[in-house]
């Protein structure tokens, strides 16, 4: 059933609400247009155009904006999938742990600050991990100079000051693909 | 001046409407690409396009209210929209445009569900011709459901005018100009329904049974100029089905 | 928001919803009105308006100018507003924002629409020469509702005002020809009942105001909806009839002016 914002679609005592839809005085109505979904009783409003909203499982773009002794901190800037911004600032947490399958001694050898790193959420408190294959760093620059480190083997090596550096490295690292 | 002018003759209005008669209205949804939400929207003469951002990170940051969204809407008339060139930028009128009408959406949007963003909204006049901020309100409108803004229901908006004694729906810049009284109006729909005010204003001079008449016959234009504004929505989706 | 005025925020609330409001007036009652008139003498006419603890100050000057082309026969209003950052504690310098410019705009169309002035006898030289009013609102202390003391006191100023002819060295001073009498109404709507004039204390629980400007007839010259909110049709007419009646009374008070 297609709807549009402000179509009634039932009352409080038959459905849960989620997405697109709101309850009032005991009436629901839909918030957004678009399909109406009913699925053991929780009931939502599907658009073309979907909001993104970041929760566990996601795949998600974002940025080292500061690294301590066993943890970092991401600054989330997009959803895998959506062309949309996000609504706010979100700041997630990868913890050393959840950064490689392999132990980490050091922080910097998984990550550094300023990386550009593709993550899964793995929970809705916003905790990051790169353990798999196509997760991890996807771009970085040298600590030394600021060059652009490129793949070279299973480090990445300055293009300018000849610098390695290891990582935990996306295998998707250098094609700007996520 | 405007004692030469009939704007009333046989019945009938100066473009030849019914005194109860909206003009030609042509709404369609999702026409910009960069927006996340779009609406281009002409009624009569009026060419309005609107776009709507977020939500989104509030810049300036400082901005960000901790508990909702904040909204902000953008009336700006192109300096080719009118007879006379308009000097580019806000005016005292455009500024108070925008006033009116971000209040007149904000009542309706869901702004709780999305603290630290913003919702911006932008609309350009790219030709005017009498009830253009109710056109803009229209627009952008459409362009919140295009870009899948929670809203409790929709805005929609059409002015009356007091003209020759009469009470006329949705004048032309004639009638406004040399009319006794305009009156916008926007109203809150839910399920098809009116429900309440969203925006009002009034200058002019009119009796209060005047008044009366006259929100009796906005509500009557407001509900063809809804099914339109559903419409344009419910294009895309059966568009979608098609294919 | 600091725990004070939130902790005061659920009196004011309390109370209105016991019917009482804190400065123990009638939801349709309006504050004490004061209007002291010429009180700046370089002016062409000038008024000082309390409404309450409110205070703002109107001073009308006027020029010789070129009339608008599409009205070569009539003198023109220009109304401004300023709120300085002498008047409240969140008012700040810099160009008018949108609420001074609102508070401007809707005095100005109480006197524009209700014709108060005679523009057609501010006419030198028909599409030449006219007289310009230039209509300056400067609030001094905003405890609530400056609109309505600033249309009092517009108007006031304008009773007051004599077109200085002869310092222009066209013909003999004389009094400005003022023949309505507009008056704006501000109502603040909560949980469904109308406080006509909110001050600073109420307007910090709602944020929902009506602006209803009528004429010597009871004719509605302006309106105004201000702040987010969804008024009910049925509400509306309760406003409109409260407005013209509190109008009238202030209205008798402008004839002594």
């Amino acid at each position: 059933m297609l709807v549009f914002p402000g179509d009634f679609l039932g009352y409080a005592e038959e459905f849960i609400c989620d997405d697109g839809v709101y309850s009032e005085e005991g009436k629901l109505y839909a918030s957004k247009a678009g399909r109406v979904k009913i699925k053991n009783k929780v009931i939502k409003v599907e658009t073309i155009n979907e909001i993104p909203k970041i929760s566990k499982g996601d795949i998600v773009l974002g940025e080292v904006i500061d690294t301590k002794n066993n943890f970092a901190l991401v600054e989330i800037v997009r959803k895998k999938g959506f062309n949309r911004e996000l609504t706010t600032y979100k700041t997630a947490v990868l913890h050393i742990s959840n950064i490689s399958t392999m132990y980490l001694k050091d922080i910097n050898e998984g990550i550094r600050y300023k990386d550009i790193i593709v993550c899964e959420v793995i929970d809705d408190d916003l905790k990051l991990s790169t353990k798999k294959d196509e997760l991890g760093v996807i771009k970085a620059k040298c600590g030394i100079c600021g060059g652009e480190l490129l793949l070279k083997g299973d480090k990445l090596r300055c293009k300018e000051c000849g610098n390695t550096e290891k990582r935990k490295i996306s295998k998707n690292y250098g094609k700007g693909v996520w | 001046m405007s004692e030469d002018i009939k704007l009333i003759v046989n019945g009938k209005r100066i473009d030849g409407r019914a005194f109860d008669e909206l003009r030609n209205i042509r709404i369609e949804a999702g026409v910009l690409k960069n927006a996340d939400g779009s609406c281009y929207l002409e009624m009569g003469r009026n060419k309005i396009m609107a776009a709507v951002y977020g939500p989104r990170k509030v810049q300036p940051r400082h901005l960000a209210d901790p508990v909702k969204a904040i909204v902000r809407y953008r009336y700006n008339m192109a300096p080719f929209s009118v007879e006379e060139r308009k000097r580019p930028g806000p005016d005292r009128r455009s500024v108070e445009i925008s006033k009116v009408s971000r209040e007149a959406l904000e009542s309706i949007i869901m702004t709780e569900l999305f603290p630290r963003s913003s919702i911006d909204i932008f609309v350009e006049v790219l030709q005017a011709d009498a009830g253009s901020r109710t056109a803009c309100l229209n627009a952008a409108s459409v362009a919140l459901v295009d870009a899948g803004i929670p809203m409790r229901g929709i805005i929609t908006s059409v002015a009356v005018a007091k003209v020759d004694g009469h009470i006329v729906l949705d004048p032309v810049k004639e009638e406004d100009n040399f009319g006794e009284a305009d009156i916008p109006f926007a109203f809150f729909i839910r399920n098809g329904k009116i429900e309440s005010i969203a925006l009002l204003q009034m200058d002019g001079k009119l009796t209060k049974n005047e008044l009366i008449e006259a929100v009796k016959l906005a509500k009557k234009g407001v509900m063809e100029i809804y099914k339109l504004q559903r419409e344009a929505i419910m294009k895309k989706y059966i568009v979608e089905d098609v294919e | 928001m600091n725990i004070i005025t939130d902790v005061r925020k659920d009196y004011i609330l309390s109370k209105i919803r016991d019917g009482e409001r804190v400065d123990g007036r009638a939801f349709d009652e309006f504050r004490k009105i004061e209007i002291e008139t010429g009180v700046i003498e370089k002016a062409e006419g000038s008024a000082l308006v309390k409404l309450g603890n409110t205070q703002v100050i109107v001073g009308v000057k006027m020029q010789v100018g070129e009339p608008f082309p599409d009205s070569p026969d009539k003198g023109i209003i220009i109304t401004n507003a300023e709120l300085v950052p002498l008047a409240s504690p969140i008012f700040e310098p810099g160009p008018p924002d949108e609420n001074s410019i609102e508070l401007a705009r809707v005095v100005d169309r109480g006197i524009r629409e209700s014709e108060a002035i005679d523009l057609s006898k501010l006419c030198i030289e028909e599409g030449k020469k006219v007289w310009i009013i230039f209509i300056d609102i400067h609030a001094l202390d905003d405890d609530g509702n400056l609109l309505d003391a600033s249309a009092i006191a517009a108007i006031s100023a304008l009773l007051n005002t004599r077109v200085p002819a002869e310092r222009f060295g066209v013909g003999e001073d004389f009094p400005l020809p003022v023949r309505n009498l507009p008056v704006a109404v501000t109502s603040m709507i909560i949980e469904d009942k109308i406080l006509v004039d909110p001050s600073k204390d109420e307007k910090s629980v709602s944020n929902s105001f009506i602006t209803i400007t009528t004429d010597v007839d009871d004719n509605i010259v302006s309106i105004q909806k201000s702040g987010s909110y969804l008024l009910k049709e049925e509400k509306f007419y309760e406003v409109l009839d409260i407005s013209i009646e509190k109008a009238r009374e202030i209205r008798e008070l402008l004839k002594e002016v």
